[in-house]
């Protein structure tokens, strides 16, 4: 038989005590720090998606009444008939596919030119990086003026090389509009990929280059078979973010066409945006939202399948 | 909601305001003896004073400009906070700040806006502070454009009223000795202006930005009033309708009168191509007079005329912008004190020095502006042939900018029929009212 000694005070002073210190240790304590982030992250994220998403099943227009009302999948059925919706969605899709594949080539030419060891090489970095910094409304009006058909610049020095950007203009014809705004889009937003880009030929270690040209690569080769894949990782992550970009910010279509002439320049966040805050129906304009943020989620998704990012080469 | 829609003419503004004025004292005092001595005044006001406006160009913040410092001298216990919102994002601003509610204590409000900003909740009715205001004039049609069911939402300020600028050196060299004065007037005189192999055009037509207000005004003067004010029902003859769409379009289809960029033309593209001698008139209210003046002399160089009558009502409007306090302003004392203020003619004779802007308050209208520059007798003998005041109900501005305006162009650019613009915006126009109707009814 055995007899249990009973705790002695200092033992169950112990007791307590790591108890206590148990709690800045456990995974508990561990909850307990993250709670602020996830309860931010609830807050900003998550209730604004939560509420975008059930007003798309709501009719809820504010000139109407200040209320929602349920309708189900009404608004979705109307998506599908709505033809503005199809034209939105074709502007988008070229805006984004013209939009992206223009700013990766471009930016990545300027990432090589920049790459190279010259003397001022910096300030030519400086000078091509400036149009990232300049406001939107800037770039809008600024551009919209040097493409006029009467006294832009820009149409006069085309007319000189035998470019006639004249008659209806550039933003009078709806053909041409839309090219117009990828062209200043262009303009604007290379230098993020430029300089996504040159960070990333600049970790390539230099002996590299010596190593390839000591095996007869010429500079093209060097490039296709030695700069291209590794900065691999990088083109990945900057054609997702610039292609989220070029869905979801419609600023230099608002500024520069608001979606004309006609409907030749509407593209789907503009389309939400009308329908909100000029039609007041956020609950159509919702669910035109809940359409383009499937269609980001599904792009990414398919982005990352296809092209490979995470996979181990 | 009253109806907004009648002639304003000098007479009434000048005489008929005074009688009007007059007879209400005359009848108050009659009625009500005690209350003309126990009238109540609106408590001065005192802290800050948010304010919201969207003026922009050079002549308007100068106007404001003086405006603002000459309130800040007459009210110097209020601190006027003004923030300046793009034209373009207004309704974006006012729509999260009453869905905040939390928003400025004054801001502007247009006449077409009204409908939309009443309705979505953010405006405060301000009965009892103008009926204490003792500038208030109460018969003026600029006033009476603020008023809803005898409710006051708002101090009108200025008045944009429409007209005509037209390069007289260049019609008397054509020997058209007179502005065109009805519509098919001002068809064959913008065609005779036009030579297109030398860039020249008769007419430089808004077809872009900010063009979709134009169309409404085609549709009204081709049909008289679009809609019964007193049910919102639409009233407006689609054949009338298809006419005023195409006597628009067919001015550059046609006619080839205006600059082939019409559909890119906004403000500042019609303004540029009359300053540079490439157009020979433009249509836009006296708040561009001062500008023009800067670039064309006038008299000489650059007259203004009333716009032209349509078939079957006037052409030109008169759609005054006035203010108002938010719903739920943390200073509404304050907020009508500076509407009050501006409301008054000193502080309008000011603004309309700096920018041409017709003022609404009676005593400013005889403002040494308007008698040293010859040009306002045109505006105002044009105001005394029957301008109407500008639409009101909800959903307006939306149907001329995005439905009139998109759909117009489609036609300019020739990639769709005007008989198929004319029913789209002829259908959106009824659906609208439909709704309107419906809750106005509810």
């Amino acid at each position: 038989m055995s007899i249990k000694s009973l705790p002695s005070r200092a033992d169950k002073k112990k007791t307590v005590v790591s108890r206590f210190t148990d709690l800045f240790e456990g995974k508990y304590f561990a909850w307990l720090l993250l709670a602020p982030s996830l309860a931010m992250i609830a807050f900003f994220i998550f209730y604004p998606l939560y509420r975008g998403l059930t007003l798309a099943f709501t009719h809820t227009i504010l000139i109407e009444s200040p209320d929602s009302t349920f309708v189900g999948l009404d608004n979705f059925r109307q998506l599908l008939k709505d033809p503005l919706f199809w034209t939105s969605t074709r502007h988008t899709l070229i805006y984004l596919v013209i939009g992206l594949i223009s700013q990766v080539a471009v930016g990545l030419f300027a990432a090589v030119l920049l790459s190279r060891e010259r003397r001022m090489i910096w300030l030519l970095r400086i000078i091509l990086v400036i149009p990232w910094f300049v406001p939107p409304v800037v770039t809008a009006y600024m551009w919209r003026f040097m493409l006029d058909p009467d006294f832009g610049i820009m149409v006069k020095l085309a007319h000189y090389i035998g470019l006639d950007l004249g008659g209806a203009g550039i933003w009078g014809d709806p053909d041409k509009t839309i090219y117009g705004i990828l062209f200043v889009e262009l303009w604007r937003s290379y230098p993020f990929f430029m300089l996504f880009f040159l960070a990333g030929i600049q970790g390539i270690p230099k002996d590299m280059r010596e190593s390839t040209s000591v095996d007869g690569a010429s500079a093209l080769q060097h490039f296709r078979f030695i700069i291209l894949p590794l900065i691999k990782p990088v083109m990945f992550i900057s054609s997702l973010l610039g292609a989220i970009h070029l869905i979801n910010s419609p600023t230099l279509i608002l500024l520069m066409s608001n979606g004309g002439p006609g409907d030749s320049t509407l593209v789907l966040p503009l389309y939400a945006f009308r329908k909100a805050f000029q039609n007041f129906d956020f609950g159509y304009a919702s669910t035109i939202s809940v359409a383009v943020l499937v269609a980001i989620a599904g792009f990414a998704i398919v982005y990352v399948r296809f092209i490979g990012f995470g996979k181990e080469d | 909601m009253e109806n907004p829609i009648g002639n304003l003419d000098r007479r009434s503004l000048l005489k008929g305001v005074g009688i009007a004025g007059a007879a209400t004292a005359v009848g108050a005092t009659a009625a009500t003896p005690s209350l003309a001595a126990t009238k109540k005044v609106n408590t001065p006001g005192t802290g800050d004073v948010t304010y919201w406006n969207h003026f922009t160009a050079a002549q308007e913040r100068q106007g404001f400009t003086a405006v603002t410092d000459g309130f800040a001298k007459a009210s110097p216990k209020i601190n006027l906070r003004v923030e300046t919102i793009l034209n373009d994002d207004w309704m974006t601003k006012y729509v999260a700040a009453v869905t905040a509610k939390s928003g400025p204590d004054a801001l502007m409000m247009t006449a077409p806006r009204m409908g939309d900003m009443i309705k979505l909740g953010g405006v405060a009715e301000i009965t009892t502070y103008a009926k204490q205001w003792p500038g208030l004039e109460p018969s003026t049609e600029a006033q009476k454009a603020f008023v809803i069911k005898g409710k006051y939402y708002g101090i009108p300020v200025f008045t944009f009223v429409d007209w005509l600028y037209y390069r007289k050196d260049l019609l008397d060299a054509k020997g058209i000795k007179s502005a065109p004065k009805t519509l098919e007037d001002f068809r064959q005189t913008a065609i005779a202006m036009s030579d297109p192999s030398k860039g020249i055009y008769g007419f430089g037509l808004r077809g872009g930005s900010g063009g979709g207000g134009y169309i409404p005004k085609m549709i009204h003067a081709f049909n008289g009033p679009i809609i019964n004010w007193r049910t919102l029902n639409r009233t407006v003859d689609f054949g009338a309708l298809r006419d005023a769409i195409a006597f628009w379009v067919n001015l550059s289809v046609k006619d080839k009168a205006v600059p082939p960029t019409v559909t890119g033309d906004g403000f500042a593209q019609i303004f540029q191509a009359f300053y540079s001698g490439k157009t020979a008139m433009v249509a836009h209210h006296t708040g561009s007079f001062v500008s023009v003046g800067q670039n064309w002399k006038y008299g000489t160089q650059v007259e203004t005329a009333k716009m032209p009558d349509g078939p079957k009502a006037p052409t030109g409007v008169f759609s005054p912008l006035g203010n108002a306090v938010f719903k739920g302003a943390k200073n509404p004392d304050g907020a009508f004190e500076f509407a009050s203020y501006w409301g008054s003619a000193p502080a309008q004779g000011k603004f309309l020095a700096a920018t041409g802007y017709i003022p609404t308050a009676t005593a400013a209208i005889d403002d040494p502006f308007v008698t040293a520059n010859v040009q306002f007798k045109v505006a105002f003998g044009a105001l005394q042939s029957g301008y109407y005041n500008d639409y009101t109900f909800p959903n307006y501005t939306t149907w001329a900018s995005n439905t009139c305006l998109p759909e117009v162009q489609k036609s300019l650019n020739g990639s769709q029929t005007i008989d198929v613009t004319a029913k789209k915006i002829y259908d959106e126009l009824g659906r609208i009212c439909k709704i309107n109707a419906r809750n106005r009814t509810s």
